[in-house]
Parts: structure tokens; C-alpha cells; sequence
């Protein structure tokens, strides 16, 4: 009986990694384009052009949720600060200026969500959520319905020089990310301030200052996706970021960040986007179109929520 | 003249907020004053109303719902496509098509409601991802196109005239008088304020919270499904677009409108003020000049600094409780 | 004898048993109440007695026993079938709708109503109901239309008793509901509870106040650690006999108070004023343990919360170890880096981290201290929360446990590790032994004493009267967020008359 219950505490922890494998290996035999030893091509942009976007955009979004919050301007302050720095970029012809212009502002929008959440006390949703229609507003405005794309000078290059650079560059942001979340006594005050924010506060916590600082790393985690993203795609324009908060939300809670704060990881973010590049893939080699995605992101949610329900329960006796 | 005085108490504060910006527009821009746009504040209003009475109960039980725009967008596009199914429109398929749009708005609420509800999920999640599952079937039964092309009877339905009334406000003036008895006269009423009062309380004091919470989001998904479908009659075409950002709009109505997002106090009439309120701030920041984009940004940071305020206050004021509490006990 | 042979039985209380988790809140209780008596039960912080009436009321399902009322089986699943039974409770803590009028909350779910059909409200009916009501229960200054926020709290509590009285009851279970009523109201209260016995309605009444239970009460039922001690008619038993019962027969060892002389002064407050506190003076020297006594609501816990910078401070002074503090912008942090600790009240919500582990939470404080650079070392994170587990003999099977699976005693314990972890001088102990068996309390005690001893300063709060007369150097009392008075047990004798007269009325006793 023990045996068994530990089993399946055995199985629920493998469950993430099981469900990509299982959902890998069904692409792979019911469709003839997703996956074969003769032709890697799909694979390698899946992981090369399509994982590394949402894999970044995952951990801002876990680290929201571990603060029992959530951040659903991540899509449009990446659409943002990639048409500023887009913008710069055209202007001056300089790639590090571009860079940091970019960076500079997603954090910029980070804090204010940070001071907004912290400081004014407004409900995560309501702050991020708002700050998606000004961060939108204001990006339509910069660019008055046009796009901008013909980049000057090596920014592109930066970036797609080698096929594997995106990739790289977010198993580097990642390990970092790794490091701080596990190993710093930052990272141990995010988690206790997620699980319970007022004993954080008894306990000598600098609360209002987590918020902060977590959410500018949000903000520059979705600003340099925002780079990495319009340096791949070669233009810039307001519309790019539409779908990603929810892609991210979806990826975070199907990876194992339970949504009641206080637990998660950059792992369960990776293998979290991971599940959801190939659901979403796979399905387009199914011949699903792709109207089918969103529909299947938000059930994608629900699912995750409801699993996780289960899980609690089976934890806990 | 003392039942004046008490009348004028009676007026929410809104009102004059609404007064000072029809005034200030029409300084600004004279033609901000015709009737033609008088009466399409109105029209857009109606619509505006309709759908944040539902966020308004919602609110009172102190929750969220944020799947009522893309609901809107997923139910007008049910009902025109039955509705433009057929060369004739007869008015059968007509009410057929409504009823299929009100019936999409019902079956969120109700999914919103059990889960919130019976057990217990996260009000925000669930709504959130029911909004993205509406905008994704409503892409999926739409397949991405715009539908119109409506008959005229159909379009009677928000743009007829009765007695030189749109038809779209005697529409909403009806819908909100239902709303605003069942809220301030019924027992129903009377819990949605006390489960959003203090939900411990209410369960104690025998309401069944469950049932309460369904019924309040159900209701909130009927308003979102006619106010669809009466949004695809006004514009003449139905997207997925439809409804985008009406969430954020109702919410912003609701809170201008005097309830809090902590539930418990405010009420149903306040919201059809807020309602008017947002309504003549979009046309006039048309009349000012501003291009669509700048709109947007305009209204978004508008609503911001209600919702701030709002909690500010709310802060304020609880502050204000506990202190006189202490000085008389 | 023959008086109560006439008396039949109302409700058959057998054998019942109530577990959360963990904690073992009922055992085996079995007791009947009679129709037409006061039927008291008395028993300490913790003893079940508010989890028995709770699951007589429909509020908790038991886990085994029986309910039987008026012969027939009774199983309550919500509060609905209780008050359709004819059993209907006054809660302890106030349970009132903030935002709605007086009116609405007597009547709240069972509202008049004109039309069965649309179940539209008659709100004239049921505001004169309700002034019939108020009237009849001698509180007609309070208004049906009154807003319930903008009430007192004693005020807030007499509604709540109309609130049961308006329905009609067979038996009301009355759960402490002279917490934070003035004298005229308890005896208005106590009227109708007679009058309500003599009309043949049961009442069970809960109450930790020794007087008055001899006051009202016509059978007392006793209560210890979940179980039941035994029921015995009033003036065939003794007060001291039934103090005996209620804590046990470790009554002595339990308190084990060794008195230092005092050293420097720790903590000195001038004139502070808060949200519900003013003008409060106090001071706390090494090697003391003050006591903050006073009601419930009397604004000692926010006054303690203000102190340690949780909660804001309006205006006052603050001398930690002889160095005046900035009161403006004083936050917990800065409190801990003066050596200052605080183990408050609501352990869960405040006090730990449920979800994490025993050894994150005893680090939790001294992070910063521990771990310069910032970053955590395993090694030592475990050293320091095996020593701390080893010395406070925290009972668990290894320092990875989640804290919410330990018991209270333990979890309390672990809050004391946080806090010994920070090498802090002054603790503040609100209500340490609330939700905790009597072996963990002596324990804690025991550790209150060696702090003490160790020249630490010690605050701490307790509305426990033997607790708090048996442990404090000197007794601060409060009542309405101000400080009414000092005892000091080498000049007075602490009686627990003297504490509550001044918790009570705010003056001295008159026979001190």
C-alpha cells in the first residue's frame, strides 16, 4: 500500500517530463512532418527559433507566479521595448545602444509594475493588466500603424550569427536564473514572501523590495526576449507580442508552478515551454489550424490547474 | 424645497462628473453637443451598461469576471452565423440565433461559476483562461473572417427607433431596471452583498455561498451574451475583435460607478452612471482631436488612475474604521 | 432531585470525536443538555469547547459519535438544518456584515418576504421586526438602519445576540458573547438568557469567567484537552474545585517561576499612540516578564504589532536598550537588527511559513547575518536547524519536514528557533500557549523562565488569567487601546480580581 502511494508520488514527479515524451512520441508517429531520424529540420528550428522565446518568457512568468502574482503585460512590454529599441536602432545605426535602449525599458515597465503591486497595492492582475493596454497604447502610438524593419548595421547578426545562438543565450539566462532562484538567500526570500507575505514581512523581509526587484526582472527578461525575437524575425512592429502572456502563463502552470504561490522552478518553466512548443507544433502538423491554438492554450490551463488540484491531494495524505 | 435637497443627496457623485465632461467637451468642440452624437454615446453606453451590470454583481460578491469581452465577441459570432445562415432571415431564425448567442454567454458563466464557485479555483485564472478559450473558439468558429451583412430586421434590434428613441436604450433601460430590482429587492439580491460582505459570515448566517456564486457568474455571462449580440446588431459585423477590452472598459464602469473591487457595497445604478461616464469620455477624446491610437493609451491610463484611486482610497478609508472603532468602544 | 427528574433531555451529546489535522480536538465527549437550563461549559483555551458547539451548530462535520435532539437522530450538514432544528449559536468572534445595516443582518438569508414567487423582500416588515426586536431586548438606541461599521464593538455584539435571539430557538449556544460587553449589557443579557430559560429554551453557555458562570449557570460541564471531565450541578461544587478540574492537577508545576532581579532597562515606550492604541507608557527591563493583560479587542496585540514596526505608529517614542529609535519609518527589519523578536499570536498566518520546511524557517531571520555574501550554504543552514531542534526538542522526524504537518506545541517552538537564531534580547510573546497541550505549554514556559534567567527581556500577552498571574514580574493592563494599570507582584498581590476589575471596568478593585 505504502509502495504504491510512493509510486505515485514517483510518477506525479516525472509526470511533466512523461507528458512531453508521450506527446514527443505521438507527434512523431501520427504525423509525417514533426519528427523523423532523416529529417531534423523541424526539430531543430522548434529548438533553435521557437523554444528559447518562450522558455524566457516562462521564468519572468514563474517568478510572477511564486509571488502568488502574475504578469500579464509580459507580451506587450516585449512588443514595446523591441519597437523602441527597433526605433533607436534605426536612428542611430548602433546595435549596443539599441540593446540597452531595450532592455532599459522593459525594465523600466517591470518596476512600475513592481511599484504598482508593492507600493500602491493593487492586485497583481489588475496592475499588469493595465499596463498591458498602456504599454500597448504607447507602442501603437511610437509607431503610428507602421513597421519597422531592414535593420542597419550588425544587431541581427548579433544574434543569428550562429544558428544556436537564441538557444544559447537562453540556457545561459537560465542557469542564472537557476542559480539565483535556488541559491541566494534573494531567491529563498522570493519563495517566502510567495508563500506567505505577511510572516515575510514579521520575519524582517524587505517585501515591497522583492516586488520590485522581481518584477524589473520580468520586465528585462521580457525585454530581451523582445531583442532576441525581432533580431530573428528581422522587423519590429506593436502586434508581435499579443499571444505571449498567455503561451507563458500556460507553459508555467503545465511546467508545475502551482498557481497558489510560493512553488515552482526554472525547471518546470523549461520543460513547462517545452510541452507547449510541441502541443502547439504538433498540432499544426496534424493539420489543426492554427485558430485551434489559442483555444487550446486556455484548456491547456484549466487542465493544469485541475491536475495540480489533484496532485495537492494526493501529497497531502 | 426639502425634498429637493434630499432628492440632489440622492444623485451619485458621478453625475456631476459626467455634467463637468459633457460641459468641458463641448467647449472644447461644439459639435460634441448635436444629438446625433448625443444619441451614440447613449447607443454606446447601452451596450456598455448592459454588460458591466453582470461585472457589477460579480464585483459585489468580490470577484473578478475578465472573460466577458471575448464571450461578447464568441456570442455575436454564434448568432450571426445562424442568423446570416440562410438567404431569408425570418425573424424565427432570427430569435433562434439569439437564443444560441444568450446560450454561449450562459455556459461560461456557468463553467466561470462552478469552478470559482464549487470549487474554489482562482477567480482570476479561471476567468482569464476562460476568456482565452471564448477568443479561441471564436476564432476557430469564426475561421478569422468578419461576418455582417445582417438582415434589416436583425439590425432593428439595436438601431430601430421607438417613439424617436433608439431601440438599443429602451433595450438597456429595461434589461437595467430587471437587474437593479433583483439586486435591491430579492433575497438573491441580498445575498450577492452579503457573500461578497464577508463570505464566512454568510455561510454561517445558512445562504448557500456555492449556489450564490453560480447563479452571479451565470448571470454575468447572460449580460456579456446579449450584450454580443446587441454590440454585432449596432456595429453590422461580428470578429473576434468584437468584444476585446470590453472587460476593462465594465470594470472601469463598475468602479467610477462606486463599487470597489472588494466587494460588499456599491451597487447596480451607480454602474449605468459609470457606464454614461466612460462612454462620453470616449466620444470626446474623439472630439479633442486624438487619433484611435492615442484613444487607447488615453483610456488606459485613464482607467489606471481610477483603479489607483479607487484602492487608495479604499485604504484610506479602512484606516479611517479601525481608528473610529477604538474611539467609542 | 425531583425538580430535575421533571426536566427531560433536549439533546444527547455520545461519544463524539472531532480530528484536524493532526490535532485531536474532541475525544470521546459525551453530555446531555436538559430542556429549560443554562448548561455551562468551562474549560481552558483549547479544551473543545468551541469546536463541540460548532459541530452542534451544523458548522463542523464530526469524524464519529451521535447528535440526538428531542430523541431523534440529529445530523447537521449546514448551519440551515441546525436553525430549521431549532438550534441556533452566538459566535465568538463577531461575524457581522460590515457594509450592510443592522436590519440586514438579523434578518440576513431569512429576510421577510412579500412575493414567494420572486422572493421580493418586505423591507418595511423587517425593519420594524427588527426595531421590535432591539426594543424588546433593551438596546433601542441601536437603529435597524444603522450601519453595522459605524458601531462599537459592544454594539457589533449585541446585534449579533439579536441575531440569534430572532430566530426561534429551542437551544442557543451561546459561545463567550460577554467578551467585549460593558456591565449594563451583561446584565441585559443575562436578564434575557433567565427569561429565555424560563420560557423552556436550553442555553449552552461558554464562558472562562468564573463569576459569572455562578452567576447564570443552573448545571456546569467541564472540559480539559479535548475531553470531558464531568457535569455537576451549580452550589453542589465549589469555584476552586471546578479551577481545579478545568486545568488539571499540574496546576502547581506548571508555572515554575523563578524571580531575577532585574537589569538594565530593554524597552522603554513614551506617549505612543497608534491606530488602536494611545498613550501608551511601558517599560521592560533584563530579566523580566510583563505581562500584558486585558479583554479581547483591548489593542494589545496592535500595540505589540506597532511596537516590533509591522504596523504603522502615529506618534510616541521608542528606547530600545537606552537608544531612542525613529519612530518614522521603524519596519520589523529594522526592529530585528535592534534585537528585538516577536512571536505573535496567529502562529499560521504570521508567524511561519506553513508550506516550507522546518529548516528554512528557523534560518529565516538571521539570512541575512548567516550568509553575507548572499548566498546559502546547505551545511550550515542544516547545522543551525539540527542545534536549534535539539534544543527547544522539537519533535519531528528530520529538520525537512513541512512545518504545517508539526503539531502546535512544535510549531510554536520553531517560531522560538527563528527567533533564538536572530540572538535577540527582547521577545515579545503574544498569547504563547494558545492551541497548545498542556505538556508543550510547560515546556514553553519552562524556556520563557531560562530566557528570563539568561537576562533577556520578556513582553508577553495573555488573556490565559493563570498564565499571566503566575508568570509576570508586573501586569500591564489594557482596556480600549489604553493602559489602565501596573501591578507589581512584589508590591501587590496579583489577584485575578485586581487584573480583571482593571481589564473590565478600567478601574482598580475596590477591595484590593
Amino acid at each position: 500500500m505504502r509502495n504504491k502511494k510512493k509510486m505515485q508520488i514517483i510518477l506525479y514527479k516525472y509526470s511533466r517530463v512523461m507528458i512531453f515524451v508521450l506527446m514527443f512520441l505521438f507527434f512523431t508517429f501520427f504525423t509525417d512532418t514533426f519528427f523523423s531520424f532523416s529529417n531534423m529540420n523541424n526539430i531543430r528550428n522548434i529548438f533553435a527559433q521557437q523554444v528559447p522565446f518562450l522558455m524566457l518568457l516562462s521564468i519572468g512568468m514563474t517568478l510572477a507566479i511564486i509571488l502568488k502574482g502574475i504578469d500579464l503585460s509580459i507580451g506587450t512590454v516585449l512588443a514595446l521595448s523591441s519597437c523602441v529599441a527597433a526605433m533607436v536602432l534605426q536612428a542611430t545605426g548602433n546595435s549596443l545602444l539599441c540593446i540597452l535602449t531595450g532592455l532599459a525599458v522593459g525594465s523600466f515597465f517591470g518596476l512600475v509594475n513592481g511599484l504598482l503591486i508593492s507600493k500602491v497595492g493593487l492586485s497583481p492582475y489588475i496592475a499588469t493588466y493595465s499596463i498591458q493596454w498602456i504599454s500597448k497604447g504607447i507602442a501603437y502610438v511610437l509607431l503610428a500603424g507602421t513597421q519597422i524593419y531592414n535593420f542597419p548595421g550588425n544587431f541581427r547578426q548579433l544574434f543569428t550569427g550562429w544558428f544556436y545562438t537564441l538557444l544559447l543565450i537562453a540556457f545561459i539566462v537560465s542557469l542564472i536564473m537557476w542559480f539565483l532562484m535556488s541559491k541566494t538567500t534573494f531567491g529563498r526570500n522570493v519563495y517566502v514572501v510567495g508563500n506567505n507575505s505577511s510572516a515575510a514581512r514579521l520575519s524582517g523581509v524587505k517585501v515591497d523590495m522583492i516586488y520590485i526587484v522581481t518584477f524589473t526582472i520580468i520586465g528585462f527578461l521580457a525585454s530581451l526576449t523582445g531583442l532576441m525575437y525581432i533580431a530573428n524575425l528581422g522587423a519590429a512592429e506593436p502586434i508581435i507580442g499579443d499571444s505571449f502572456a498567455l503561451q507563458a502563463i500556460a507553459a508555467t502552470l503545465i511546467g508545475g508552478t502551482s498557481f497558489g504561490g510560493g512553488k515552482g522552478s526554472v525547471f518546470s518553466a523549461i520543460i513547462g515551454s517545452m510541452i507547449m512548443i510541441t502541443l502547439t507544433n504538433g498540432l499544426l502538423h496534424m493539420g489543426v489550424g492554427t485558430y485551434w491554438q489559442q483555444f487550446a492554450i486556455g484548456v491547456v490551463i484549466v487542465f493544469s490547474i485541475i491536475l495540480e488540484r489533484g496532485s495537492a491531494r494526493l501529497l497531502k495524505d | 424645497m426639502s425634498s429637493f435637497l434630499k432628492f440632489t443627496k440622492k444623485i451619485p457623485g458621478t453625475v456631476y462628473s459626467i455634467v463637468l465632461l459633457v460641459v468641458f467637451f463641448s467647449l472644447v468642440n461644439s459639435r460634441f453637443l448635436n444629438p446625433l452624437n448625443l444619441n451614440n454615446i447613449l447607443k454606446n453606453a447601452s451596450i456598455l451598461t448592459i454588460v458591466a451590470m453582470g461585472v457589477t454583481m460579480v464585483m459585489l460578491s468580490a470577484k473578478m469576471d475578465l472573460s466577458v469581452g471575448y464571450v461578447m465577441s464568441l456570442s455575436a459570432i454564434v448568432a450571426s452565423m445562424i442568423i446570416t445562415s440562410r438567404e431569408e432571415t425570418t425573424i424565427g431564425l432570427i430569435i433562434l440565433g439569439c437564443l444560441a448567442g444568450v446560450a454561449v454567454g450562459v455556459i461560461f458563466g456557468f463553467f466561470n461559476g462552478i469552478m470559482i464557485g464549487k470549487y474554489k479555483f482562482d477567480y482570476w485564472l479561471i476567468t482569464f483562461s476562460s476568456m482565452a478559450i471564448a477568443q479561441g473558439l471564436s476564432l476557430v468558429v469564426s475561421n478569422g473572417r468578419i461576418i455582417s451583412g445582417y438582415s434589416k430586421n436583425f439590425r432593428a434590434l439595436a438601431d430601430g427607433r421607438i417613439l424617436g428613441i433608439s431601440s438599443i436604450i429602451i433595450v438597456a433601460v429595461f434589461i437595467c431596471a430587471i437587474m437593479i430590482f433583483i439586486s435591491t429587492r430579492t433575497r438573491f439580491g441580498y445575498a450577492i452583498y452579503s457573500v461578497g460582505d464577508s463570505e464566512e459570515c454568510a455561510n454561517k448566517s445558512g445562504i448557500n455561498v456555492t449556489k450564490t456564486r453560480i447563479w452571479i457568474y451565470v448571470i454575468s455571462g447572460l449580460m456579456a451574451g446579449l450584450g454580443g449580440i446587441l454590440l454585432a446588431s449596432k456595429t453590422n459585423s461580428a470578429s473576434s475583435a468584437l468584444g476585446m477590452g470590453y472587460e476593462f472598459n465594465a470594470i472601469a464602469a463598475v468602479v467610477v460607478g462606486g463599487t470597489p473591487s472588494e466587494g460588499g457595497r456599491g451597487g447596480l445604478l451607480g454602474t449605468v452612471f459609470g457606464s454614461i461616464f466612460i462612454a462620453v469620455m470616449k466620444s470626446g477624446l474623439q472630439f479633442v482631436g486624438l487619433t484611435a491610437h492615442w484613444q487607447t493609451l488615453m483610456i488606459g491610463f485613464f482607467i489606471m488612475a481610477i483603479i489607483v484611486s479607487d484602492v487608495t482610497i479604499s485604504k484610506l478609508k479602512l484606516k479611517k474604521e479601525l481608528r473610529r472603532i477604538y474611539k467609542d468602544a | 432531585m425531583e425538580k430535575e427528574s421533571v426536566k427531560e433531555t433536549l439533546l444527547e451529546i455520545e461519544n463524539i470525536r472531532k480530528e484536524f489535522v493532526g490535532v485531536l480536538a474532541l475525544d470521546d465527549v459525551s453530555l446531555s443538555i436538559r430542556k429549560g437550563e443554562v448548561h455551562v461549559i468551562v474549560g481552558e483555551n483549547g479544551a473543545g469547547k468551541s469546536t463541540l458547539c460548532k459541530i452542534i451548530c451544523g458548522l463542523y462535520p464530526k469524524n464519529s459519535g451521535n447528535l440526538c435532539f428531542e430523541g431523534i437522530d440529529y445530523n447537521p450538514r449546514n448551519v440551515r438544518d441546525a436553525q430549521h432544528t431549532g438550534i441556533n449559536m452566538i459566535h465568538q468572534e463577531l461575524n457581522l456584515l460590515k457594509h450592510r445595516t443592522v436590519a440586514q443582518n438579523i434578518y440576513v438569508g431569512v429576510e421577510p418576504i412579500s412575493n414567494k414567487l420572486l422572493k421580493t423582500i418586505n423591507v418595511k416588515k423587517m425593519n420594524s421586526d427588527c426595531k421590535a426586536l432591539l426594543t424588546s431586548l433593551g438596546i433601542d438606541y441601536i437603529e435597524p438602519t444603522m450601519l453595522i461599521k459605524n458601531l462599537s464593538i459592544a454594539q457589533q455584539q449585541m446585534v449579533e445576540v439579536a441575531k440569534a435571539l430572532s430566530h426561534k430557538s429551542k437551544l442557543l449556544i451561546m459561545d463567550e458573547p460577554t467578551s467585549s460587553l460593558t456591565e449594563r449589557e451583561v446584565e441585559n443579557l443575562f436578564r434575557l438568557t433567565r427569561k429565555l430559560r424560563d420560557d423552556g429554551v436550553s442555553v449552552v453557555y461558554i464562558s472562562h469567567r468564573m463569576n459569572e458562570l455562578m452567576e447564570i449557570g443552573d448545571r456546569v460541564t467541564i472540559m480539559r484537552d479535548g475531553k470531558y471531565i464531568g457535569t455537576y450541578n451549580i452550589g453542589e461544587i465549589t469555584m476552586d474545585e471546578i479551577i481545579m478540574l478545568m486545568v488539571g492537577r499540574k496546576i502547581t508545576k506548571l508555572y515554575n517561576r523563578k524571580f531575577n532581579k532585574p537589569g538594565e532597562e530593554a524597552l522603554s515606550v513614551r506617549n505612543l499612540t497608534g491606530l488602536r492604541f494611545r498613550n501608551v507608557n511601558l517599560n521592560v527591563r533584563r530579566g523580566e516578564i510583563v505581562g500584558i493583560g486585558g479583554l479581547i479587542g483591548a489593542g494589545r496585540t496592535e500595540l505589540m504589532l506597532s511596537i516590533f514596526g509591522y504596523d504603522a505608529i502615529e506618534s510616541g517614542e521608542i528606547y530600545l536598550f537606552g537608544k531612542k529609535v525613529s519612530t518614522k519609518g521603524w519596519n520589523p527589519n529594522k526592529a530585528i537588527a535592534g534585537s528585538m523578536a516577536l512571536l505573535p499570536e496567529d502562529r499560521k498566518g504570521l508567524g511561519l511559513i506553513l508550506s516550507m520546511p522546518i529548516k528554512a524557517n528557523v534560518v529565516q531571520s538571521s539570512l541575512k547575518k548567516m550568509f553575507k555574501s548572499g548566498i546559502i550554504r546547505k551545511k550550515d543552514e542544516n547545522e543551525t536547524a539540527e542545534k536549534y531542534v535539539r534544543k527547544l526538542r522539537i519533535v519531528t522526524p528530520s529538520i525537512d519536514q513541512l512545518v504545517e504537518n508539526l503539531s502546535g506545541g512544535n510549531q510554536q517552538k520553531v517560531v522560538l528557533a527563528k527567533w533564538l537564531c536572530t540572538n535577540c534580547d527582547l521577545l515579545i510573546f503574544d498569547e504563547p500557549t494558545r492551541g497548545i497541550d498542556v505538556g508543550a505549554k510547560a515546556e514553553i514556559y519552562e524556556l520563557m523562565n531560562e530566557l528570563a534567567e539568561n537576562n533577556c527581556a520578556i513582553i508577553m500577552i495573555s488573556s490565559e488569567i493563570n498564565e499571566i498571574l503566575n508568570l509576570s514580574d508586573r501586569i500591564y493592563v489594557m482596556k480600549d487601546g489604553e493602559i489602565k494599570g501596573e501591578i507589581d507582584h512584589k508590591k501587590d498581590v496579583i489577584t485575578q480580581e485586581a487584573v480583571l476589575s482593571l481589564a473590565m471596568t478600567g478601574k482598580a478593585a475596590v477591595n484590593e
